[in-house]
């Protein structure tokens, strides 16, 4: 037996030997750590469905576009050498990506109209990027095999407000790629529904060549969707930046793309710091204030150690394993009982519904699941056992800095 | 040499209108293995003399020499190194530590010193022989009458071999049957491993053990004799 072991035999035997106060401290830092790991994944959880959502609904982690694009454009650009393009995706190793037309367009049904965006897509190929497949709840998906058929699929608020059913009949309004205004007629083959309505009421899809056509717009491709890690979106971007050149080729990742969603991150992120300082500091001030409270009981305890010659760094340290032993024993209960909740929420989720309107990052569905990482897990334990070894060590100078005699002599 | 050299070492508490002179300036030996007394009333000074030999506190004036360690130069850290090895003390409320067993009381100050765990098996074994309570070994503190705590914690002080053991009131919480016992084994104890006794008292019968016997009145030495202290004499 070393004395660092004794000094811990020490340190648990008085834990022990005030269990309702102890408890009590141990409870608090447990329930900070519990909050954290909790909150923590939450968040990442809430992170994670809004990229996931606004990503799977249309954005994709990474797009390319032909230089100067700007979504508002009435005219479509088209991307001048696809063959380059694809031979950069396959260079990079990124084959999960769809090819699109996209352009603003008006819909004309019976005595209703209403404005959309029109995209022409590949049905198959479009399946490996959006979810909108996923979501047909009336009628069936456009089909790959025939891309010209003159087919056109919307979102059920569209088709509710138009008064439209499946097989019904729609004419479509848009300009031309020569901006001459083109008009065709399409048939309402089916109907999707995400979890945001005004989503439905903007996007009708058609199959590719049948869009193309409408737009006179033959082989154009506007528009290269690619969804790969979200979290390797720039890091794709940039490579594939350095293959297709600017000012030819425009390539941003999600984040460019949707900076609003990247800065509601970062702005979560920094709430989600300052909780974590303001419940810590409060768990400091409670290991602090019990550790203060201990070393004035144990006055003579400590002052008879420092009689039989503990040096004050001794004396620190022996507080110190103290303050440390109460943060690790709230870690392990914080730990396991946040993992455990993490693991109930990632299975069952939160349904947020009740809660929230009608919200783009979460159009596909209002159930938030934890995600918590292990490098989370493991940074808030050693965020509890720094805080607790912190806020000892107050407590411990204090102790070190008592004259022997008057701890011994202390009533 | 003496193995304690005090020179005008003072002790006061307080400043200015507000200080109180515990220890008037004193000069005193103390040979090795010599069975020493501080004699006096409450508030004589016995307590502060022994807590400033033990540098459990740190004298106003003055210089401390034990065994050739000028221990009024040394810093906390210094003063604590020197009580690890030098000192061995015995209060009169016993302290023992609440939360470890007898043994480990009495091993604690010998990890301190960082002896290895055979010898420091084979010194608590043999300490805890000397004062009788062997088969208490792995009880705790409070489960022992005021003797036996005053056994463990005279079995803690030696267990270290230190070169003094300082006694304040060792027998002022016991009965005269085990304050008998406790100066009979400091007499043992003194005579045969030749261990430094300095202990304190205001009792005449714990005072008539003593072979020399230093005597202070309103924090001033008044009187010593026996040893080589020389007769009895008085000092104003």
């Amino acid at each position: 037996m070393n004395l660092l072991r004794i000094h811990l035999i020490i340190a648990l035997r008085n834990i022990i030997r005030s269990p309702r106060r102890s408890g009590l401290t141990i409870g608090a830092i447990a329930f900070g750590l519990f909050c954290l790991i909790v909150f923590q994944a939450l968040k990442d959880g809430l992170h994670k469905e809004m990229v996931y959502s606004s990503l799977a609904l249309d954005t994709g982690a990474v797009q390319i576009h032909a230089g100067g694009y700007e979504s508002n454009l009435a005219l479509t650009r088209n991307i001048p050498d696809l063959a380059s393009v694809k031979a950069a995706l396959a260079r990079t190793g990124l084959s999960r990506y769809t090819m699109r037309i996209k352009a603003p367009a008006l819909i004309l049904a019976g005595v209703g109209s209403s404005s959309v965006l029109l995209t022409g897509i590949m049905p198959e190929r479009e399946q490996r990027v959006s979810f909108i497949a996923r979501r047909i709840v009336a009628g069936a998906y456009l089909k790959e095999k025939d891309l010209s058929s003159r087919d056109i699929i919307m979102g059920q608020a569209l088709a509710d407000s138009l008064g439209l059913a499946i097989g019904d009949q729609v004419n479509l309004m848009a300009q031309g790629a020569f901006a001459k205004p083109v008009l065709g007629r399409f048939t309402l083959k089916g109907v999707y529904r995400t979890s945001l309505t005004s989503f439905d009421r903007f996007h009708v899809y058609l199959p590719l060549t049948a869009a193309q056509n409408f737009l006179q717009a033959q082989g154009v491709i506007s528009e290269i969707v690619i969804r790969t890690d979200e979290n390797a979106a720039r890091h794709y971007a940039r490579t594939l930046a350095g293959l297709l050149p600017g000012p030819t080729y425009q390539v941003r990742s999600w984040q460019e793309v949707l900076p609003d969603l990247q800065q509601l991150i970062e702005l979560n992120d920094a709430t989600m710091n300052l909780l974590i300082i303001i419940v810590f500091a409060i768990v400091s001030l409670g290991i602090a204030n019990t550790m203060t409270t201990v070393i004035f009981e144990r006055f003579r305890e400590i002052g008879t150690l420092a009689a039989m010659g503990a040096t004050p760094a001794g004396i620190v340290g022996l507080i110190g394993l103290e303050s440390l032993c109460l943060g690790a024993i709230a870690a392990l209960i914080g730990g396991i009982t946040g993992l455990a909740a993490c693991h109930y929420f990632h299975i069952y989720g939160i349904d947020l519904s009740h809660f929230i309107s009608d919200n783009h990052y979460f159009a596909d569905g209002y159930l938030l699941r934890a995600e918590l990482s292990i490098s989370d897990l493991f940074g808030a334990v050693a965020i509890t056992l720094g805080t607790a070894l912190l806020a000892g060590i107050y407590p411990a100078c204090k102790a070190a800095g008592l004259e022997p005699v008057k701890a011994i002599t202390h009533n | 040499m003496a193995l304690i050299e005090i020179n005008q070492l003072s002790r006061v508490y307080g400043t200015g209108d507000n200080a109180v002179v515990a220890l008037h300036p004193v000069d005193l030996n103390i040979d090795r293995g010599a069975f020493v007394c501080v004699a006096g009333p409450s508030g004589s000074g016995k307590s502060t003399l022994l807590n400033l030999i033990g540098a459990i506190d740190t004298p106003s004036s003055g210089s401390l020499t034990v065994d050739g360690v000028e221990v009024t130069g040394l810093n906390r850290t210094g003063r604590a190194k020197f009580r690890r090895r030098s000192i061995g003390f015995i209060f009169q409320s016993f302290n023992l530590l609440p939360i470890l067993s007898v043994y480990e009381n009495v091993e604690y100050s010998l990890l301190l010193k960082g002896i290895n765990r055979q010898e420091r098996r084979e010194r608590v074994l043999t300490a805890l022989e000397w004062v009788g309570l062997s088969e208490l070994r792995d009880s705790f503190p409070g489960r022992l009458s005021g003797g036996q705590q005053q056994r463990v914690a005279v079995a803690r002080a030696i267990a270290g071999a230190p070169a003094i053991i300082l006694a304040d009131e060792p027998t002022g919480s016991l009965d005269t049957g085990n304050g008998r016992e406790l100066l009979d084994l400091f007499t043992r104890l003194n005579q045969e491993r030749r261990i430094t006794f300095i202990f304190s008292s205001h009792d005449p019968r714990v005072i008539a053990r003593a072979a020399e016997v230093i005597t202070l009145q309103d924090g001033k030495l008044v009187q010593k004799y026996g040893g080589n202290m020389g007769v009895p004499s008085l000092q104003v």
